[in-house]
């Protein structure tokens, strides 16, 4: 490999632990598109990150631009000369002007061609830059351009002009191949940061004889950096941290006897720490009797460890390899132990009064200052719940007395402090007052899911509660003018619709019995705006605006891998919010399937042609004027049979709602529509004949209609 | 190391880094950020640096002296360097060594934490400082007070004192901490925090609270409109913790909550505004 290698390492103070890959990854874009701007591209270029440090690494830079060679163009060339066939004054201003003396001029000037003519010109050679002469603009550029979650001020500036970080820049190291690439960051009423050869470790420990934690020590390479870092107790590159923390929390394991609860967390601890480490946590056994939710949201929440199912163990990662006198593992159980208490206070106290006697207080709630408080909000939610528990034929009263309880927790002393446990709360209050288990489990699940991601509750009552808010909020907001716009959605709203579509889609699934129907999102939400006794003209102008919303949703729950978005739009072309979701899913699953295995790509072609071809008149009649005896050609009589042999299919299977024999039976046609097209002119010169094959066309666009619209379907997915 | 000789080493560490040691303000306040020596000095161009100790009031936080944790009122030392110096965070570390803390041994973090204080128009951003899991100090870079921009920026450390006391004690119980050799916390402080929780939750007469936070928002833009810009301060802080008390005793309701917020905080930024037009 020729060329050099490029070296930058942007020191800080603490990055947010959740901002720090994205910030490396913006600035090693950065830096790259600035090589290529400047014509200095590098071979491979690459970036790596802890707390403290963002790192962008290159190879292969060259170590100067290349030469630009560049055409300056100057007078006509007819003016280039002058009488007596001698560079003209004009000529001569021109090519002295280029720094070409007079000697050189038969040499240099040439007429050049051009779409306007011919012109005088002179080739003018501009000589690259060396790379380290350019490289300090690269940077600037570059840390300009880190895309910052939130910036803050600290009194820096790069040249005249102020400069803003995600936190104060330190230090900076910055070579090309073992030359300092000289860059410089002023503090107003401070030292300037200058870029040098130097980095720095982990703040207190280090395994280098005779050096003192926290100096500074010399690199000339990533492999040096990495290198002397990891003497210094700091693991530059990401994955080895997550490793590293998850061999520390194994041994942790080991040492339990049970396996910890981590999920993804150790993606975020790994940027918490530069050198991780974990230590086993105790509590005492008595709080083991507080619900295991409230003890996982003071471990998890609050002090970032992580908890054990059975255990009163907890695993906090640490930013040391050890720790031999048990100061962190005291510690992290000392502060463990005083939170638990308090909330075990708090589960007291919100025990002393059953939770329906806590009702009365959500009068002094505002849910939103023109539509009242939560206790009018849990009297809407009560109804709604109810209606829809009802219509399912799952248990309405139940589902109406969770609904009325759902938000009591809000005035509770748990919510209060820990804001997570709402609904949760409330459920496991109502566990405790011996509630029957459809009621409680559907106040604790009652803010499920939340949007596209995670359970759905685990009931279909806790489905109706579920549902009544998110439409009960909806429409109220809607009502209130608070729909989202542009990026601003202070209340979730989108995220509250795709909730219900959510629930809408796998409820069917998802909950075997009972097995009525559940409304369609236009029902569900014309139902909730009812609770707000709006006067017709609002109501109206109010459901317009939510069936648009809804529906822009519709395709968000719906295309998938195995649903492309073709074939939703396909489907959707004729199913609106005014539909049964589930029942539109099964039909795009049905179709997606169908197009995988049947011949769909004939069928789209042909609804785009017979669409482009038919008047929309003609379109409409459906093709009731079909007479079978004007069909002349064997092609056109066999694409009759055939159609009526699947529409007749077609009814059949949509009645039983079993969408897939339908689609299959439905591209067992293409050979025949092939066929047709391929031997049948359809704009016959006979009147009547023209007429009957574009009613025959009608009919078939009819039927595809039943489907959708079968155009949109795209090749690639047959 | 004893609750008083934790106060004289931290305060001792930062005056001889040149910190002016002022002491508590005579007002109750909810935290030191309130001290006219944050709040006014951090605003406009002068070079400062400030140590001091500040009793700080949280009537929500009171629990009878019954909870080992929850005080309604605790001591936080705060510290003000304007500009902030570039080596900070060691300047912060060696502070703690000299406390006793040797960071070493221990798990230090620095874990993101923005600080906000809607009453005071103000923010920043900066962490919350973690010692084996337990939060010990508030780290912030200033970036706006009394709704105005801030340049010089100021860096605020904030000492929660009980707590680093409890961690270098090692007691699990903060009226068992030593604050000099033979007294403990439970004999300066319990009383008054029985007393005060009684008043906060229980005595509090809602109708005077009420009417003496508008009559403090009143008198305070009057007197700042009149150019006395420390007084009508006072009236601000004044207005603060009487608000507090009223929220402790659930007197705010919901929609007297921004009302009440927004009056204090159009004071506040009076003051300031007044403060940078002032002499």
């Amino acid at each position: 490999m020729s060329g050099k290698e490029l070296l930058i390492e942007i020191g800080c103070e603490e990055i947010p632990a959740d901002w720090v890959a994205g910030l490396a990854k913006g600035f090693e874009t950065a830096v790259a598109e600035g090589l290529d701007r400047e014509r200095l591209s590098a071979e491979t270029i690459g970036s790596c990150c802890t707390p403290r440090r963002l790192v962008v690494h290159g190879a292969g830079i060259p170590e100067s631009q290349p030469d630009q060679v560049r055409e300056v163009l100057g007078p006509p060339w007819r003016v280039a000369r002058d009488e007596g066939g001698r560079w003209s004054r004009a000529a001569a201003g021109f090519a002295r002007k280029q720094g070409i003396e007079e000697a050189d001029f038969d040499e240099r000037l040439q007429p050049v061609e051009t779409s306007r003519g011919q012109y005088l010109g002179v080739r003018q050679v501009a000589p690259g830059k060396p790379a380290i002469r350019i490289l300090p603009g690269i940077l600037e550029d570059a840390l300009r351009a880190v895309p910052l979650p939130k910036a803050m001020n600290w009194d820096a500036s790069i040249g005249e002009k102020a400069f803003a970080f995600a936190r104060p820049i330190r230090w900076i190291a910055a070579l090309l191949g073992e030359e300092v690439i000289s860059f410089r960051i002023e503090v107003n009423g401070g030292a300037p940061v200058v870029a040098g050869n130097r980095s720095y470790g982990h703040r207190s420990r280090t395994a280098v004889d005779g050096e003192v934690p926290g100096a500074s020590f010399s690199v000339a390479s990533l492999r040096s950096l990495t290198e002397g870092l990891r003497r210094r107790f700091v693991v530059l590159d990401g994955e080895e941290r997550k490793g590293r923390l998850l061999e520390a929390l194994g041994r942790c394991e080991n040492e339990a006897g049970e396996s910890a609860e981590v999920g993804d967390a150790a993606d975020v601890h790994k940027d918490l720490v530069e050198y991780p480490g974990a230590v086993l946590g105790r509590f005492p056994n008595e709080f083991l009797s507080l619900p295991k939710e409230i003890r996982d949201t003071v471990l998890i929440h609050h002090q970032k460890y992580f908890p054990f199912p059975t255990k009163p163990l907890f695993v906090a990662v640490t930013n040391l390899p050890d720790d031999p006198e048990g100061h962190v593992r005291r510690g992290a159980g000392r502060v463990v132990v005083a939170r638990l208490r308090d909330a075990r206070f708090f589960w007291d106290e919100d025990r002393k009064v059953p939770l329906a006697e806590t009702r009365p207080r959500l009068a002094g709630v505002v849910f939103h200052r023109q539509l009242g408080s939560f206790s009018e909000k849990a009297d809407r939610m009560e109804d709604l719940a109810a209606w829809i528990a009802a219509s399912t034929g799952a248990d309405a009263a139940a589902a109406s007395h969770a609904a009325g309880l759902s938000k009591c927790d809000l005035t509770g002393n748990l919510v209060g402090e820990f804001a997570s446990l709402q609904g949760l709360a409330g459920g496991l209050l109502l566990r405790e007052e011996g509630v029957p288990e459809t009621v409680w489990r559907a106040v604790y699940d009652h803010y499920r899911p939340a949007g596209l991601d995670g359970d759905l509750p685990r009931d279909p009552e806790g489905a109706a509660v579920s549902l009544a808010d998110r439409a009960d909020t909806l429409a109220g907001l809607f009502l209130a003018g608070e729909e989202p716009s542009g990026s601003g959605d202070p209340f979730a709203l989108r995220r509250a619709a795709l909730s219900i579509i959510r629930v809408l889609r796998d409820a069917p699934a998802d909950y075997p019995e009972p097995r009525n129907g559940w409304p369609s999102p236009e029902a569900l939400l014309n139902r909730a705006l009812d609770g707000y006794h709006p006067g017709d003209a609002v109501r109206a102008v109010v459901a317009g605006k939510l069936a648009a919303f809804v529906n822009d949703r519709l395709p968000h729950a719906f295309v998938g891998p195995s649903t492309p978005r073709g074939v939703v739009n396909a489907v959707l072309a004729t199913r609106d919010w005014s539909h049964a979701v589930a029942d539109t899913w099964q039909r795009i699953r049905d179709l997606a399937t169908a197009v995988i295995s049947g011949d769909y790509a004939t069928l789209a072609e042909a609804s785009r042609r017979v669409r482009r071809i038919l008047p929309p008149e003609i379109r409409e009649g459906r093709g009731a004027g079909l007479r079978r005896k004007l069909l002349a050609e064997a092609a056109e009589q066999q694409l009759c049979d055939r159609l009526e042999e699947v529409e007749a299919e077609v009814e059949r299977r949509f009645a039983e709602s079993s969408y897939f024999p339908a689609f299959q039976a439905l591209a067992t046609l293409s050979p025949s529509i092939a066929t047709f097209f391929d031997d049948v002119l359809v704009m016959a010169e006979d009147p009547a004949v023209r007429a009957n094959r574009l009613a025959l066309l009608a009919r078939l666009d009819a039927l595809f209609s039943e489907v959708g619209d079968l155009g949109q379907i795209e090749a690639s997915a047959s | 190391m004893t609750f008083q000789d934790l106060i004289a080493r931290l305060t001792g560490y930062w005056a001889d880094q040149g910190a002016v040691v002022a002491q508590p303000y005579d007002m109750e306040m909810g935290a030191g950020t309130m001290h006219p020596e944050t709040f006014f000095r951090v605003l406009g161009k002068t070079p400062w640096k400030v140590v001091y100790v500040q009793p700080s009031r949280r009537p929500a936080d009171g629990r009878y002296g019954e909870n080992p944790n929850r005080l309604y009122k605790h001591h936080q030392l705060q510290l003000i360097l304007k500009p902030s110096p570039q080596d900070i965070q060691d300047l912060y570390l060696e502070s703690l060594a000299a406390c006793g803390v040797d960071a070493s041994r221990h798990d230090l973090r620095f874990e993101e934490d923005n600080w906000a204080a809607p009453t005071l128009g103000a923010w920043g951003v900066g962490w919350q400082v973690v010692l084996d899991g337990l939060e010990i100090s508030q780290f912030t870079y200033f970036q706006q007070a009394g709704g105005i921009e801030l340049a010089p920026i100021s860096v605020e450390i904030t000492y929660g004192l009980e707590r680093l006391a409890m961690y270098l004690q090692d007691v699990d119980d903060v009226y068992d901490l030593e604050w000099t050799r033979g007294v403990d916390y439970r004999t300066v402080r319990l009383v008054d925090e029985q007393q005060s929780s009684r008043y906060a939750f229980e005595e509090a007469d809602t109708a005077v609270l009420s009417r003496n936070f508008d009559e403090a928002i009143a008198e305070g833009a009057r007197l700042i409109k009149g150019g006395l810009v420390l007084p009508g301060y006072e009236q601000c802080l004044r207005a603060s913790h009487l608000f507090n008390l009223l929220d402790s005793r659930g007197a705010v309701s919901v929609s007297d909550r921004p009302t009440r917020i927004l009056a204090v905080r159009r004071l506040a930024t009076a003051a300031a505004n007044g403060y940078l037009d002032g002499p």
